[in-house]
């Protein structure tokens, strides 16, 4: 009777388990959708832990203000990638996400898995600057609202720039005349490394076709030239030839922590990110205007002028989420004064015409900067790694990172990405290619 | 009688433990060895792919190499993680004072791969390393070794052999201590010297403890991510990847469910095979007990 008793006990416990385990997720769906009072709560996705105290205060302020509060969940990138796709096709999807524009939006609406925001922005797009509408608008349809958007820009570093008494440079040629020097007196030229991870190998590419031809740059992206183009092949024998002069930082540089340290300390000269790596820099103990200023890179030709690449960073809201009205209402409160000063004060980014120049310019002089020279560069062109199928970026990404320590190989990485793009874009409905 | 009452209880109580240990490994088994055969990004309904899956394991250019950098990775700890540790633990047993090598060679073990891959990214660096200041004293020049494509998976190794070296040399000289001291003797006074001792006496007499080492050592670098992931994300390129890591590009970064489902069959299935040894092994063993 007692082992008879135990073994019933053993049983139980075994049921429970599996039963706490199966169910125990719902428990947690169940507590985040809880109404208290007249606020109701909504859960938005990020993939940034390190902006994980932000989040958690700017989806409180939004219950203060709105009524809706955000119940944020943060991952890291990867896994929150993954989850993301899985929870998008069930009601399980966010209500609001953080996500990428260009084709990772893309695929998500031509599986209908985002909600349609235009009549949001006819209410409130007023409060953004002209222009964003269309960059998160495909075939005619808005989905998302900017989180963050960022200019790819030049870091110079004003100490090894003051050393040499140079400003930055206007043309091409002056460019690399710099580069030369700088390598002549020991110093590394471009911060664009190997690193700890691989994704910053786009980069110089990216950099080198826009201003080689911005509508080469523009049809590659679409598909509409091969990668095997000799206009292509002339942007690799230009990197090539900048790598065969040593006219990188050590290739184990990482870009986070090592690039600014040298930037500071005047053993680099050059840094080229989005505007965010200010941010980046400044935790470094960088101070802007004082240790680093930016630049747009000069264009190598007259077809290569006037452009400057950006990435703009959204909030979409899941279609098939339970709480998808609520996320479009939550869309119009970070429209307002309140929501963008709040982003302002936490993380310096300025989405809409809220903050002005002035205090910009108080705060972050260098990203004043950037903004007052962008009206010089009207075509704004979205970045390779939005610019492009993904399948297409990951096998240049790889075949670019190889090159960065392998640059004889450049032939045979271009026809590596060709051979890619050939599989890839009939998948896009692009079946000329 | 009172016996197999016995056994039946005991089976049992075993009983609930087993159903979910086995559900929780073959549900997962079954579906992933399905979604080998199908087209699945996650936002779209999979799609039959046959055997297109399977094929590309074998047949694609950047998996077959990190096919050959798995086998790299199984031979260089077998070598290094394992030859290695035996040699210094029969050193040791010569050796007074071997509790204080024990506790330098085991400390390394006790950090995650993961730490471990993150510590000597660090010091490997020439960016500031730990290692090219005593390098460059002797008249070296500090090298980014992390991403010279020829040799890091190589340098990893190293890491690896370092944070795995204590491990396995505890349990040879656990085993070495439970080696009878008579046959040694009596080889002595046979006139045997020390390497034929070593190779025809002490090595058959720790084969059970060899066989338990080299188990581990294959199933773990057969499955080596973290370190090549951590120190370098599998790069430059995709040079020093795994297929691990292949595992986690397709199916993370990709979004290629399918094609990865079908590397981590193919995974499972060398795992299996390379410690087939190992279970027929300890099969064989309980069978001569009875």
């Amino acid at each position: 009777m007692k082992k008879y008793l135990l073994f019933l006990a053993a049983l139980i416990v075994a049921v429970s388990l599996v039963g706490g385990l199966a169910f125990a997720d719902s428990d947690k769906d169940e507590g985040k959708k809880e109404k208290k009072g007249k606020v109701q709560e909504m859960t938005l996705y990020h993939d940034n832990p390190e902006m994980a105290d932000f989040w958690v205060s700017f989806g409180e302020a939004s219950g203060e203000d709105a009524g809706i509060k955000a119940i944020t969940v943060d991952l890291e990138t990867s896994v929150y990638m993954t989850r993301i796709k899985v929870d998008l096709t069930t009601d399980r999807a966010p209500a609001v996400f953080k996500w990428w524009f260009g084709y990772p939006a893309y695929e998500l609406v031509t599986a209908d898995l985002l909600m349609d925001l235009s009549g949001v922005w006819d209410e409130v797009g007023h409060n953004f600057p002209e222009g964003v509408q269309d960059a998160l608008t495909i075939e005619g349809v808005t989905y998302a609202f900017p989180f963050l958007t960022a200019y790819w820009v030049w870091f110079y570093s004003k100490p090894v720039y003051d050393k040499f008494n140079l400003e930055p440079p206007e043309t091409w040629d002056e460019f690399m005349d710099q580069l030369a020097l700088f390598k002549k007196n020991g110093i590394s030229g471009i911060g664009n490394t190997i690193g700890a991870s691989n994704w910053t190998s786009f980069i110089i590419p990216m950099e080198i076709l826009i201003r080689l031809d911005v509508d080469l740059y523009l049809d590659l992206m679409a598909g509409k030239i091969h990668w095997t183009d000799p206009r292509v092949v002339e942007m690799m024998e230009i990197w090539k030839d900048m790598l065969d002069e040593g006219y990188f930082a050590p290739m184990d540089a990482t870009y986070s922590e090592d690039i600014p340290r040298m930037i500071k300390e005047g053993s680099l000269a050059f840094a080229p990110y989005g505007d965010w790596y200010g941010g980046i820099m400044q935790d470094q103990g960088l101070v802007p205007d004082v240790d680093y200023g930016v630049f747009i890179l000069p264009a190598i030709n007259p077809e290569g002028e006037g452009a400057v690449a950006f990435e703009i960073s959204p909030l979409c809201v899941g279609k098939n989420s339970k709480e998808a009205e609520l996320g479009k209402e939550w869309m119009k409160w970070y429209a307002t004064e309140h929501a963008a000063q709040l982003l302002w004060e936490g993380r310096r980014f300025s989405n809409t015409v809220h903050i002005s120049p002035e205090v910009i310019a108080e705060d972050d002089p260098i990203l004043a900067q950037i903004i007052g020279m962008l009206d010089d560069y009207p075509r704004k062109l979205i970045r390779l790694w939005e610019a492009t199928p993904v399948e297409i970026k990951q096998q240049a990404v790889d075949a670019w990172n190889t090159m960065m320590v392998e640059p004889e190989r450049y032939i045979e990485l271009l026809e590596s990405i060709e051979k890619v793009a050939v599989e890839t874009w009939p998948n896009y409905g692009v079946t000329n290619y | 009688m009172k016996s197999s009452i016995k056994k039946g209880w005991s089976f049992l109580f075993l009983l609930p433990a087993a159903i979910l240990v086995l559900l929780a490994e073959l549900i997962p088994v079954i579906y992933t060895t399905y979604l080998g055969f199908m087209e699945w990004n996650l936002i779209q309904p999979p799609k039959w792919a046959g055997l297109a899956n399977y094929l590309k394991v074998f047949s694609t250019p950047e998996l077959l190499n990190a096919l050959k950098n798995t086998a790299y990775w199984v031979f260089g700890t077998i070598i290094f993680a394992v030859g290695f540790p035996l040699l210094i633990a029969a050193l040791l047993t010569r050796v007074k004072g071997k509790v204080i090598f024990k506790t330098i060679f085991f400390i390394p073990s006790t950090l995650s791969p993961t730490i471990a891959a993150i510590f000597w990214r660090r010091v490997l660096s020439s960016q500031q390393g730990a290692l090219y200041p005593i390098l460059e004293a002797i008249g070296l020049t500090a090298q980014p070794l992390l991403t010279i494509p020829q040799i890091n998976t190589f340098v990893m190794i190293g890491i690896w052999t370092w944070q795995y070296f204590g491990l396995n040399l505890i349990l040879f000289l656990v085993g070495l201590e439970t080696i009878p001291k008579e046959p040694v003797e009596a080889a002595m006074i046979d006139g045997a010297g020390p390497v034929q001792i070593f190779y025809r006496i002490i090595l058959p007499l720790l084969q059970p403890i060899m066989l338990l080492v080299m188990a581990n050592a294959v199933i773990n670098s057969i499955r080596m991510f973290d370190i090549p992931w951590i120190v370098i994300q599998g790069g430059p390129g995709r040079v020093s990847e795994t297929l691990a890591i292949s595992l986690y590009r397709e199916s993370f970064l990709l979004f290629r469910m399918g094609l990865g489902s079908a590397i981590a069959v193919v995974l499972s299935i060398i795992t299996l095979l390379a410690s087939y040894r190992y279970l027929a092994a300890m099969g064989g063993g309980k069978k001569k007990e009875r």
